[in-house]
């Protein structure tokens, strides 16, 4: 599904990446976990197109899109739900919501029926559904982010750190949310700093260390020495 | 010590020899007044300049404080018989005085509608110079004595006079910059929220670079007005002010050589391109275009980063492994006995919504409080209330002893209240070490003088306060970032910065809203001891916060909101155990076994 391939990107005058590879299959969720300043933000933003690489190229589907604008990989399915939410605040949760159907418009019926699955899988969204997502509070504004990228059925969905700012119930809701979606087809690439929570749900998982994948595995074995991971993480 | 010299020389010495020997290169009359002319258009654009680049306000009502400089020294020197030196201060003081009230009634807007604002004021200048015949001669002119009485200067002693001004404004601008005005205006101008959290009263600093650039405005008015033995109204219209704006823009907003830069080529162009002269709006257009779209930083600001790019050293990559060290034990001089916080009856109600509603709570001086609860629930209405973003509908806040209630956040701050935000709020333009700086805003003595003529005072002021920044920087663990931009931090750093830059401001009280979101857990370990060795250092803390195992370590006291109501309080044990809690918030014993990664294959079922 995506190929990352010797990725490089400055950030100012400082490089953020050193040549990253690594790949997502089609169907599955990878984890990418590291410390603050690792570069795991900068990674997600330039396979979605927000950050142009230095060096190196990202494949979707075994076509180059490096260096593409942001919303010509999402018109491709790529969903992302970046760093600090980014609702549109002086539109009601449910205008974000169709503006995030944006790639499937036209389509009355879809877009019906995934607003109400959003719905459902987030009724405080509901309840708010009239209100300016910039009254709502930090976690509400998380929980509509989320949904917003989902409302185009992405086959790529990109999330950056999902758990920030939620309720413990809602942590445990959110990463079944995960994994539901996944198991509906959706391909996961999930930045989490709740290390043990994202790799207990990920197929596979990369921990990325100075811009650079110090560590790759599956998902248990990764979860099986904690204290090899913990190195990486302090 | 070299770099001194390097300023006095490249600063001081250099420019006043250029100004001191343009009239050999160019002895004659034409060029002296084209000189003269750049010269007080200089000083209009940098008053110009510090009101857009630092305070970031716009002006397109310059022509109003040039004008009112103008016809104040002017219409004093004829009609008063006042010596023109006299004139032209009294000039001075009128536009500063119609700067101030300009700049109160501008406060209540901003952007488009205070553009909106100074246009207008300019035309009623403008107006009343063309109009109010019997004072001003309106088109038909106005005789204007010289400075220097019965030997009047001639052209190239009065082009030295300007000059000379025109490079004391620059120098005086640019200490100014580097003081604690230009840091606190650059402060405002990033985060509003943050900087009146650190005690800065917003409207006051804003005011106060409205009257400073309209001061500038009618010094440059003055100026103009005694250049020539005569002037008529029909220099005063819309197009000064839109013409010293482009200056700004063309030269480098923010920039000290930018006006400089700006004011030549907008006296410069019209004037040797006189034959164009119906077309040079169209050239203006192309410039400014040409400008904002090829260098957005300007002339200056894009020749800055040419001799950056050339000379400059590639950045080190910030690979700054910050060291797991112990953590240190709060510095003393912000070790307190803090100050107990009373909440009684506090509600905030948004147009029927009620966020908070009715919630009774007291932190203890010297305590750790936890507030936590469901997304939506009113932690973060809550910390608005009291630091006084919100003014609770109803209900009681006391500090100590003292009624709170209602104070704005800059009050409060001055009172030793300060926070932390959710979504990070750190003066993004500053340094780290310049953000902590401002954060002692409500400690720094030092007046306008002091900053516009670094005397010492205001040196050994800074320095103090640098060093007391720099001991906190090293107790947060990051002053290896000092000198680093705060926007090219990552998360985690800024995060360390904004609780610094809280430090800094030497709190009794600091409230900390997520202070863990974002960080990883052993990330999480460290924050929960730096908290820890701040609560030991007596500062009363408020912590909304979801992250279980950091609240339940950290906490003397919890309390639990949902629905803007309080569920639940007491130790950590009470609170975690609380069916209630459990139910609405910590999802049962899931959530524990969550961080063990066990429960996932579970809800993933």
């Amino acid at each position: 599904m995506l190929r990352v391939k010797d990725l490089q990107v400055d950030y100012g005058k400082a490089r953020a990446l050193h040549g990253v590879s690594l790949e997502v299959n089609q169907g599955e969720i990878v984890a990418l976990i590291g410390r603050n300043g690792a570069g795991k933000t900068t990674l997600l933003r330039s396979v979605t197109g927000l950050v142009q690489p230095a060096g190196g190229s990202v494949e979707l589907e075994g076509k180059s899109i490096t260096g593409w604008k942001a919303n010509r990989i999402a018109a491709l399915g790529v969903g992302h739900v970046p760093q600090g939410r980014q609702v549109f605040a002086d539109q009601t949760v449910e205008e974000n919501l169709l503006l995030g159907a944006y790639a499937i418009r036209g389509d009355k019926g879809r877009i019906r029926q995934n607003m109400e699955r959003e719905y459902a899988r987030f009724p405080r969204l509901f309840e708010r559904r009239a209100q300016q997502a910039g009254t709502l509070s930090g976690g509400e504004q998380q929980m509509l982010a989320f949904s917003r990228a989902l409302m185009s059925d992405p086959k790529l969905l990109v999330l950056d750190e999902p758990s920030m700012g939620l309720a413990p119930v809602i942590v445990i809701e959110l990463l079944g949310a995960i994994k539901e979606i996944n198991r509906a087809g959706t391909t996961i690439l999930l930045v989490e700093q709740l290390a043990t929570a994202a790799l207990s749900i990920a197929n596979r998982g990369y921990v990325l260390q100075n811009g650079l994948i110090a560590l790759a595995d599956t998902g248990q074995r990764l979860l099986a020495d904690p204290e090899l991971v913990r190195s990486y993480l302090g | 010590m070299k770099k001194r010299l390097l300023f006095w020389l490249s600063g001081v010495i250099l420019p006043a020899a250029l100004i001191y020997a343009m009239p050999f290169f160019f002895p004659n009359r034409f060029f002296l007044d084209v000189l003269t002319q750049v010269g007080y258009t200089w000083i209009l654009v940098a008053g110009l300049n510090l009101l857009v680049g630092f305070s970031g306000q716009i002006s397109l009502g310059q022509v109003a404080f040039f004008g009112l400089g103008a016809y104040g020294s002017a219409l004093l020197a004829t009609r008063l018989g006042l010596p023109v030196p006299l004139a032209m201060i009294a000039g001075v003081v009128l536009a500063t005085l119609f700067g101030a009230v300009v700049g109160l009634l501008a406060l209540r807007v901003r952007g488009l509608y205070l553009a909106m604002v100074t246009i207008a004021t300019g035309s009623l200048i403008e107006i009343l110079a063309n109009r109010w015949i019997d004072l001003t001669g309106g088109p038909m002119g106005i005789n204007v004595p010289g400075l220097g009485g019965a030997n009047r200067l001639g052209p190239v002693e009065y082009y030295w006079f300007v000059g000379l001004l025109g490079l004391l404004v620059t120098l005086g601008l640019y200490n100014l910059s580097r003081s604690r005005f230009g840091r606190t205006w650059l402060a405002v101008k990033s985060s509003e929220v943050a900087a009146r959290g650190l005690g800065i009263d917003h409207l006051k600093w804003k005011v106060g670079a409205f009257v400073l650039n309209a001061a500038l405005g009618g010094l440059a008015g003055a100026l103009f007005a005694h250049q020539n033995a005569r002037f008529t109204s029909d220099t005063f219209t819309y197009d000064v002010s839109v013409r010293a704006l482009v200056a700004v823009i063309i030269g480098g907003t923010g920039t000290m050589t930018g006006p400089l830069v700006g004011a030549a080529l907008v006296v410069g162009l019209p004037t040797f391109f006189r034959e164009l002269y119906d077309w040079y709006l169209l050239l203006f257009g192309g410039i400014l275009l040409a400008t904002l779209l090829l260098l957005p930083d300007g002339i200056v600001g894009a020749l800055g980063r040419l001799i950056k790019a050339i000379t400059g050293r590639k950045a080190k990559a910030t690979a700054t492994t910050a060291q797991a060290t112990e953590q240190a034990p709060l510095p003393t001089f912000l070790c307190t006995q803090g100050s107990t916080l009373t909440i009684e009856g506090l509600a905030v109600h948004f147009q029927g919504v009620k966020a908070v509603d009715g919630i009774s709570l007291q932190i203890k001086a010297g305590e750790v409080h936890g507030l936590i609860g469901p997304n939506g629930s009113g932690k973060s209405t809550t910390i608005n209330a009291i630091t006084g973003i919100y003014r609770p509908t109803a209900g009681r806040i006391q500090l100590a002893d003292q009624d709170v209630t209602g104070l704005s956040s800059d009050k409060l701050a001055r009172l030793g209240v300060t926070r932390t935000f959710q979504n990070i709020q750190l003066f993004t333009d500053l340094t780290v070490l310049e953000n902590l700086l401002a954060g002692a805003h409500r400690h720094l003595r030092s007046g306008l003088t002091g900053a516009l003529l670094h005397l010492p005072g205001a040196l050994k002021e800074e320095a103090a306060f640098t060093a007391e920044a720099m001991t906190i920087l090293r107790f947060v663990g990051i002053d290896h970032l000092a000198h680093e931009q705060a926007k090219n931090l990552s998360y985690g750093q800024q995060r360390l910065v904004e609780i610094a830059r809280a430090l800094a401001l030497r709190p009794n009280v600091l409230l900390l809203d997520e202070p863990a979101a974002g960080l990883n857990h052993v990330e999480v370990e460290r924050m929960t001891a730096l908290i820890r060795a701040i609560a030991q250092g007596g500062i009363t803390l408020l912590v909304v916060e979801h992250h279980m195992e950091m609240v339940m370590s950290l906490c003397d006291q919890i309390t639990v909101l949902n629905f803007g109501a309080k569920i639940a309080e007491g130790v950590p044990e009470t609170v975690q155990n609380d069916p209630a809690v459990v139910e609405a918030y910590l999802g049962g014993a899931e959530m524990g076994a969550l961080l063990q990664g066990e429960v996932m294959h579970h809800a993933a079922r």
